[in-house]
């Protein structure tokens, strides 16, 4: 069981970060990444040894998620103050980090719930899609569609914004219609 | 041209082709790898689309960065019981331990009161003894006040819906049910029983307490081995024979001891069902636990 618990610290970061993105505010992730290992302890026996315990607990932690958001209005968008300081933005102009930040968030927030785990997952865990399915507990031709089209959601989104991309040093957006 | 169902899966293939590239799942794939390379080649509408897939998901990347931050409080969040704060830790394994001793003890030394048994196999002739029940009143007030604590907690008690694995030490469950006393609290028993014919009776009812390490009350065949995981609370006694108890406390203790559990619900697990009780497991070798007639399940809230 102590090996277990290591593990699961080590994945107590990447738990958050998803739980940001889902949820919108650090706070909040917060609070679901602690139910999602309350509950992950009260389910520990339920944990195959020979499977991912990343997988694991991304799978408790979508469903709390789902759970919780179950008969809830969409809640309005809110921007991550904390990863605006990332010292990953340190190339940035302030005000360039903050924008850019503030339109990946907006216009993930306005996507379906279920589009925007799959987005996420894939971009911030660089997992194979059959494994973001088994985290998201759907078959991969489902993962596949939610992800596709949450990306597609997100090119028609962020087109306007064009030099959104281009601050990252990345290509610009363009219209390709 | 209009597009025929055969063009369109094409189109999909294609489609999904340029995500998996974005995305360098397609390393394992040189077939695929060359194909998609061979389409960029040729088509700038494609290598727009991956260059915008590759900045959504850097720009992803650059919003939601690894959290580093303190994390101790979370650490320690797998491992606690929610419902217990810390400050009141110590408290509640004095008063866990008296309560699961005089549920488990008193269960031990009083007989029957209106048991209901429900199972698919017919009791052995041994198993008399607990066919009758010996769920006394402190059985009972345990049971009811376990339910009032998960009703003042909020938290919804799931009664375990497997049991242990004791095959490791040769014991074979022979007997699995749900059972209530006079006061509707459930129960788990399972009865086990290995090749020498030793036997012995686990006892499962929720009792949200705290954490209790196996041990012993009462002495030579009248013993009983009780714990607490800190949401269920066990009792082992021996019905026949004289078995190893602590052997297989140890064993039933053990999260290793869990093999056998739940493996079909995968999926289900972690969702809110509706009723709980009324939701069968199939268990390798467990018989599903059937809700029985004229038990009316409680309602949960989610």
């Amino acid at each position: 069981m102590n090996d277990l618990a290591a593990y699961v610290e080590k994945e107590i970061p990447h738990l958050r970060r998803f739980a940001r993105s889902l949820c919108g505010t650090a706070e909040e992730g917060d609070d679901l990444v602690q139910d999602t290992l309350e509950r992950a302890w009260r389910k520990r026996h339920q944990w195959r040894r020979e499977g991912s315990v990343r997988g694991w607990l991304f799978r408790i932690l979508h469903r709390q998620f789902l759970n919780s958001r179950r008969g809830k209005r969409p809640a309005p968008e809110e921007i991550d103050e904390d990863a605006l300081a990332d010292p990953k933005h340190e190339n940035l102009a302030p005000q360039e980090a903050q924008l850019m930040a503030d339109d990946m968030s907006r216009a993930l927030a306005a996507l379906p719930a279920s589009q925007r785990a799959a987005v996420v997952l894939v971009a911030l865990e660089g997992v194979s899609y059959e494994e973001a399915a088994d985290m998201l507990d759907i078959p991969v031709g489902t993962l596949r569609s939610r992800l596709f089209r949450g990306r597609e959601t997100l090119r028609e989104t962020l087109k306007d914004v064009g030099k959104m991309p281009a601050r990252l040093g990345s290509a610009r957006l363009r219209r390709v219609k | 041209m209009t597009d025929t169902p055969e063009r369109l899966h094409t189109a999909e293939i294609a489609e999904a082709g340029l995500h998996a590239y974005a995305d360098g799942l397609l390393s394992d794939s040189p077939f695929l790898r060359a194909a998609v390379e061979a389409r960029l080649a040729k088509d700038p509408e494609a290598r727009r689309k991956v260059e915008d897939l590759r900045a959504i998901n850097a720009a992803i990347r650059a919003a939601y960065p690894p959290v580093t931050g303190e994390a101790s409080h979370l650490a320690a969040a797998f491992g606690r019981k929610k419902f217990l704060p810390y400050r009141l830790l110590p408290a509640a394994s004095a008063m866990a331990a008296a309560l699961v001793a005089g549920f488990f003890i008193g269960q031990h030394m009083s007989e029957p009161a209106n048991l209901s048994v429900f199972a698919a196999a017919p009791m052995e002739e041994n198993h008399a003894r607990n066919a009758a029940g010996t769920f006394a009143a402190d059985a009972a007030m345990a049971g009811v006040e376990a339910v009032r604590a998960e009703k003042a907690t909020g938290k919804r008690i799931e009664m375990t819906r497997a049991v242990p694995d004791l095959s490791k030490a040769g014991f074979i469950l022979r007997q699995q049910a749900r059972v209530t006393g006079e006061r509707s609290d459930p129960m788990l028993r399972a009865l086990y029983g290995n090749a020498a014919g030793e036997e012995v009776e686990l006892l499962i009812v929720a009792l949200p307490v705290g954490n209790i390490e196996p041990e012993r009350r009462g002495a030579g065949a009248t013993g009983r081995i009780y714990w607490s995981d800190g949401y269920l609370a066990y009792g082992l006694t021996a019905t026949n024979g004289a078995p190893d108890l602590e052997r297989l406390a140890r064993l039933a203790a053990s999260p290793d001891g869990w093999d056998i559990a739940l493996e079909e619900n995968k999926g289900k697990e972690d969702a809110v069902p509706a009723d709980p009780l009324a939701e069968p497991a199939f268990n390798r070798g467990i018989q599903p636990i059937v809700n029985p007639a004229g038990l009316q399940p409680e309602s949960h809230g989610s």
